[in-house]
């Protein structure tokens, strides 16, 4: 017994070395052989539990709209904040804690983006061709042959003289490795040569739908901006998990100066492009990886971002709602719809009186007072302050996409592959070879995906990162611009109204206007206060 | 007066036709959206297998990963939706698991509890017959780690693999291990076939 367990173990550690010295990615052999167990031995069960089922999905998206569609008519129709207070619970309990956060329309702003894709070029390199003494259409067989079914639709080289020309997945680097690796031997006798030195690959980032958006993603993201352009925010009122959570606590909720509420709001776009930046260019999902609420949705995660989901909610109960202001991307692309809106939500359906109760009544900031009363500006000079700054939109706009340009190097090192391929890269320089000091260098060199291919892969990546990261950045530079643009044009304002782009239809304001109380007990038969009818 | 009412007085407004604009572009969005999804898929290592449009779950594929241990930091459910799974097919239902046991010279002489491998305790060693065990994994134990896996695939059969289980996993967005994983095991497969088994065919 001793004795046949230590052979057990000398054994397999002899082989095991071999193998390791082999490509580990082999699948270990029968090292063992299976015994011949006697007739009654049932090997026990492996279930296969099957994911969420299509149906259910359907129930999801019927559910969003329902949602929607009842949310709306609470703010709207019947102006019912107890309405809306007992939605926001219902949603929490539904797309927060029973469906723990996920599939939102937040995140899946992530999965609508285009997405750059690396696709590989490969071509037969003509001088060492002309070297060897073997013909293009020779090495290009060859390759072709070797390719076999995994490359079969990808081989079609476009009227071009690829051999191969294939996206890079996870699969492909180690096929054109294994394929670099074998050997054709040239006329004569000289000795055989690998394929990979006769030809040239060339990675090129590609802008792309890769991977398909299941209906379910784009139902999710789209019925809140149509619900959005048709009532305004009303998916923030009462159905996002998100808000829900945050209004949930917005008990002690303090006024910020517009001017600051503008500024941090501002963030919110900055966010928006950081998070399409790396979705396009496949650096990951940052909305999801730095939702503060999902954790505590799921009742586990991370416990720095549990911490963080408890921080936002502690800040939450005295500045109201400080994900949906000030970060949420989402929020970003609906706060210019909301502007759209066909209808929205008021303090009051009725003529505004001017009272000023409502003034601080919304914890979000989104009452605009009436700009009327003061001195008006001198035309002439709002005119010219007008010209100045939509000169500053393009000069602004470049500058940002610019400092993109600048920046990209940096920005693409968030992408894991550009982190790998320069890990890699530092180690290969210094050692000139992929000893695995550090636990990336380590893990790759375990994996069989060749160095050259690795490091080929994160230079298509940079290619995509220095194209979009510019974008990005303007785009932001550029939501700056237009902001201050809107600041300076004033619009005139006749009552206190909501700002339809903060406005998130909370129906908080209602309960404080008199016109609006008045309109309640008049429909429930009471006779209002005369004296609060509008005067003029 | 709302401004709504101001506005409707002089027919379509500006805000009228961008609102119409901006429906209309969605509508067109999504649907060219949603017909991209049915003639196109990924890679061609994703659509292999997948019909039109069909909807994708991750998954590892075994013979892709290199057992780093990331599944068990990176998901984000604690504990991971990444969990141990033994394909009985292959195994060699050994006395000296490489999985179970530690295999530093010497740590097998008690062949105890304590010379266990896995770091939760979710193998449970059960007696068949003669010398022959069955090695069960507890998956509500189980974290994922790959540290079983790792002994059994460097020393043994290579029965012991990891698996998304589809009844924990929220299949993400995009699988946070995914990103993660050194070697790119994670694959989307089609939704009805949604594990790659080891030894299926065995
Ligand atoms: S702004 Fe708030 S309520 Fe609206 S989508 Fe974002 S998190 Fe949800
Ligand atoms: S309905 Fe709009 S304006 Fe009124 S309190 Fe809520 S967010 Fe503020
Ligand atoms: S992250 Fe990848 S390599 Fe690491 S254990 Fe998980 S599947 Fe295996
Ligand atoms: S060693 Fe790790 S992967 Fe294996 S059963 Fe234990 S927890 Fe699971
Ligand atoms: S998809 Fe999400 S839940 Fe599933 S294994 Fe990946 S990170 Fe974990």
């Amino acid at each position: 017994m001793r004795r046949r367990r230590w052979m057990l173990l000398v054994l397999p550690v002899a082989a095991g070395v071999v193998i390791a010295s082999a490509a580990t990615h082999l699948v270990a052999e029968q090292r063992f052989s299976v015994p011949e167990l006697s007739e009654d031995y049932v090997p026990p069960d492996v279930p296969s539990p099957a994911p969420r089922s299509r149906t259910m999905q359907y129930v999801d998206v019927a559910v969003l709209a329902a949602f929607l569609v009842v949310a709306s008519a609470a703010a709207l129709r019947f102006r019912s904040r107890g309405g809306l207070v007992v939605l926001t619970l219902l949603a929490l309990g539904y797309f927060g804690f029973y469906r723990r956060g996920c599939v939102c329309p937040i995140g899946a702003i992530q999965r609508v983006c285009p997405v750059f894709d690396v696709r590989a070029l490969v071509t037969p390199d003509a001088a060492a061709a002309e070297a060897h003494g073997l013909s293009a259409e020779r090495i290009a067989e060859a390759w072709r042959a070797r390719a076999g079914d995994f490359a079969a639709a990808e081989t079609s080289g476009r009227g071009r003289d690829f051999v191969l020309s294939l996206w890079v997945g996870p699969d492909s680097k180690r096929t054109l490795g294994r394929i670099g690796r074998e050997r054709i031997a040239p006329p004569g006798d000289a000795p055989p040569v690998p394929l990979g030195e006769l030809v040239r690959t060339e990675m090129r980032p590609v802008l792309r739908f890769a991977h398909g958006v299941p209906w379910v993603i784009v139902a999710f993201f789209a019925l809140p901006l149509v619900a959005t352009l048709l009532f305004g925010r009303t998916f923030c009122a009462a159905v996002c998990p998100l808000g829900a959570i945050q209004e949930a606590v917005a008990l002690k909720p303090v006024q910020l100066p517009a001017w600051l509420g503008h500024g941090l709001g501002l963030f919110a776009y900055v966010y928006l492009a950081a998070a399409v930046l790396l979705a396009t260019t496949g650096g990951g999902f940052l909305i999801c990886r730095q939702d503060p609420f999902v954790g505590i949705f799921r009742l586990s995660g991370p416990v720095i971002m549990l911490l963080i989901g408890a921080g936002v909610l502690v800040l939450g109960v005295f500045l109201a709602r400080p994900y949906c202001r000030f970060l949420c991307p989402y929020g970003a692309i609906l706060r210019p719809l909301s502007r759209l809106s066909w209808r929205h939500a008021t303090i009051t359906p009725d003529a505004c009186i001017r009272c000023r109760l409502c003034e601080s009544a919304c914890p979000y900031g989104a009452i605009r007072a009436p700009n009327t009363g003061g001195r008006p500006a001198p035309r002439r000079r709002g005119k010219l302050t007008l010209a100045a700054l939509l000169l500053v939109v393009p000069v602004l706009t470049a500058a940002g996409a610019w400092g993109g340009a600048w920046l990209a190097g940096r920005v693409a090192r968030m992408h894991p592959t550009v982190a790998r391929a320069e890990a890699v890269h530092r180690e290969l320089a210094a050692h000139g070879a992929v000893r695995g000091d550090s636990d990336v260098t380590e893990a790759f060199a375990g994996s069989d995906v060749p160095v050259d291919m690795l490091l080929a892969h994160g230079r298509a990546v940079r290619r995509s990162f220095a194209w979009a990261t510019p974008v990005a950045s303007g785009f932001i530079a550029l939501v700056v611009a237009l902001k201050l643009v809107s600041l300076a044009v004033r619009r005139r304002r006749e009552d206190y109204a909501p700002d339809r782009a903060l406005c998130l239809s909370c129906g908080r304001c209602y309960a404080s206007c008199p016109v609006d109380h008045a309109r309640r007990l008049e429909r429930k038969g009471a006779r209002p206060p005369a004296e609060l009818h509008a005067t003029d | 007066m709302s401004p709504h009412d101001a506005d409707s007085a002089n027919g379509l407004t500006r805000r009228d036709v961008l609102r119409g604009g901006c429906i209309a572009g969605l509508g067109a969005a999504a649907g060219w959206l949603l017909t991209r999804d049915s003639a196109t898929g990924g890679p061609a290592a994703m659509r292999a297998g997948a019909a039109g449009g069909e909807r994708r779950v991750w998954q590892i594929d075994p013979s892709a990963c290199v057992q780093c241990g990331r599944c068990a930091t990176e998901c984000v459910l604690e504990p991971s939706a990444v969990k141990c799974v033994h394909a009985y097919a292959l195994c060699g239902r050994c006395d000296f698991c490489f999985g179970y046991y530690e295999s530093r010279p010497g740590s097998h002489a008690g062949a105890g509890a304590e010379y266990q491998l896995c770091p939760t305790g979710a193998i449970e060693r059960r007696h068949i017959e003669g010398q022959h065990y069955d090695y069960l994994i507890d998956e509500a134990t189980c974290i994922g780690c790959a540290r079983c896996v790792e002994g059994c695939n460097t020393f043994g059969n290579g029965s012991l693999y990891l698996q998304v289980r589809h009844d924990r996993c929220l299949n993400c967005n995009e699988c946070a291990i995914a990103k993660a994983c050194p070697s790119q095991a994670f694959r989307l497969v089609p939704a009805g076939t949604p594990y790659l088994p080891k030894g299926a065919d065995a």
